[in-house]
């Protein structure tokens, strides 16, 4: 599904973020990337959807190397991927059902598809009762969920999550996580940028630490630390 | 992008006018202004073009004949000039009527020819090109027939007016290029304003798999809207003060009269809408291709 191949990245300000990093995620995997900050987990992300360009070495999702994607293709690309943050990114004046709508609304998918699309991932994360509220009315739990329903409405293949849990508490980050778990059983891969060791040590998922752009452990059923 | 989705960005751009209203309002008023400014050019480049187009149709070359010509020989020459392609009318002035046309031209003061004892102009032809002839080269080709002395068409004089007319054009058509450049820097900010408001929708809408041409639809919309109103603005009150120029110029100049407004006012108009609104489009696909490249 997601393969690096000797990938490096070196930011225009000299900063290196990854250095050759091999790393073959398969369908339906899931992924835990630890390590400090500035470690290269979010520019591991960024490489996925195309945010950023590697310097040095292919991407290869779902079969094709991002790098070469035409500039009508990215896109594309990024409906198969959806992505999570730890700041949940929703607009402020729309709705719930807007925002995950919203999603929707640029690939141009009709109303009628809609309409039938968003009650049933509003569902999914349990918050069909507020599609009609505010991103500030809800709790930071409730608004995250937004953000995964708005992020896996497309059905993507590959999920990434960058520190969703980061702005959580306990209980709450548990109850995202389950969801995450629950996204992963029907089929989506997903890949977790996190410092929260309670919980990549409770999920018992493959972890992959990075520290200094490399990759340095990688391990099937890891904990957080060694 | 389907009807629906065109429909839909189309009025978020005016949302984006409205949302940026207050701010926007003094650019707008700039924007009209600036076309307005470019309006006059252009109906001012009409008129130019127009003087010019006048002079040169008014042209006419005098072919003096040599002295001592039989009437015979006279009308021959005549008939060698009527020949030539360039020629659209060539009028035959005897001496004598030279000489009445020079006296009423002194009217008044007739005392001038009591000094002359005898008639010193010669015979000539007056002769009307056609439109677009070189006159220099007619004029070579003109000498050349057997019995001319002379042809003439006031070189320096035509030759100063076109290069003062072709000139001052020149000048119109650099300030007009260089406010068009300037009214879409202006587009180019009020469009930033917008963008910069919607700066977090446009990175979740890049996020989510939106296309560039989705994310710039919006915006190029609001950038036409601006544009297009601004020079429709424009327009009217180029509009009322050509009618009332033209009123005060046929009042105090009447022998420089200024081209009808019917003539090429739609033309002229059109233009400057269609401009404002291309300016209003190029001002913000440039804005808003700038905060995607950052």
């Amino acid at each position: 599904m997601i393969q690096f191949h000797k990938v490096s990245k070196v930011y225009p300000n000299g900063a290196l973020a990854l250095l050759k990093v091999d790393l073959h995620i398969p369908p339906v995997d899931f992924v835990f990337l630890v390590g400090p900050s500035g470690a290269g987990k979010s520019t591991l992300m960024k490489l996925i959807i195309r945010q950023e360009l590697p310097s040095e070495g292919q991407v290869v999702v779902n079969g094709k190397n991002v790098a070469r994607l035409r500039k009508s293709e990215i896109p594309l690309l990024r409906r198969k991927v959806g992505v999570i943050f730890q700041d949940f990114k929703l607009l402020p004046d729309r709705t719930v059902w807007e925002n995950v709508a919203f999603a929707l609304e640029v690939a141009e998918v009709s109303p009628r598809e809609i309409r039938k699309r968003v009650p049933a991932i509003l569902q999914l994360v349990g918050l069909e009762h507020k599609a009609s509220a505010l991103p500030g009315e809800l709790s930071g739990g409730e608004q995250q969920r937004v953000s995964l329903a708005r992020a896996v409405v497309h059905n993507p293949l590959v999920l990434l999550a960058d520190e969703p849990t980061g702005n959580l508490d306990p209980a709450t980050s548990l109850e995202i996580m389950e969801l995450l778990e629950r996204i992963n059983l029907r089929g989506t891969t997903v890949v977790m940028a996190t410092h929260n060791r309670e919980i990549v040590d409770r999920m018992k998922k493959r972890v992959v630490a990075l520290e200094g752009g490399r990759v340095v452990r990688d391990e099937q059923k890891g904990r957080y630390g060694r | 992008m389907k009807i629906r989705t065109v429909l839909r960005l189309a009025w978020q751009g005016l949302a984006g006018l409205w949302r940026t209203r207050f701010l926007g309002t003094a650019a707008f008023t700039t924007i009209v202004l600036a076309l307005m400014v470019m309006g006059i050019f252009l109906v001012f480049l009409a008129n130019l073009s127009h003087l010019a187009q006048g002079l040169e149709e008014r042209v006419q070359l005098r072919v003096f004949l040599a002295d001592g010509l039989s009437p015979e020989a006279m009308a021959k020459v005549g008939e060698q000039i009527r020949t030539l392609p360039e020629v659209e009318r060539a009028t035959f002035v005897s001496r004598s009527e030279a000489l009445e046309r020079l006296k009423r031209q002194f009217a008044g003061r007739e005392e001038v020819f009591e000094l002359v004892e005898e008639n010193p102009l010669p015979d000539s032809y007056v002769v009307q090109p056609a439109p677009g002839t070189d006159w220099a080269k007619l004029s070579r080709a003109l000498e050349q027939i057997e019995g001319v002395e002379r042809a003439t068409y006031g070189e320096e004089i035509v030759r100063r007016a076109l290069l003062f007319l072709r000139m001052t054009t020149a000048a119109t058509l650099a300030a007009a290029a260089f406010l068009a450049v300037a009214i879409t820097f202006i587009i180019m900010n009020v469009i930033r304003l917008t963008v910069y408001a919607r700066r977090r929708e446009i990175e979740i809408m890049r996020l989510v798999g939106a296309s560039d041409s989705y994310i710039h639809f919006p915006f190029l919309c609001e950038g036409f809207f601006l544009g297009f109103c601004g020079a429709l603005l424009a327009a009217l009150g180029v509009d009322r003060a050509y009618l009332w120029l033209s009123e005060q110029m046929s009042r105090s100049i009447p022998f420089l009269p200024l081209l009808g407004r019917d003539a090429f006012w739609l033309q002229a108009m059109s233009a400057l809408i269609g401009l404002g609104a291309l300016m209003g489009v190029v001002g913000s696909y440039l804005s808003v291709k700038r905060f995607l490249r950052a």
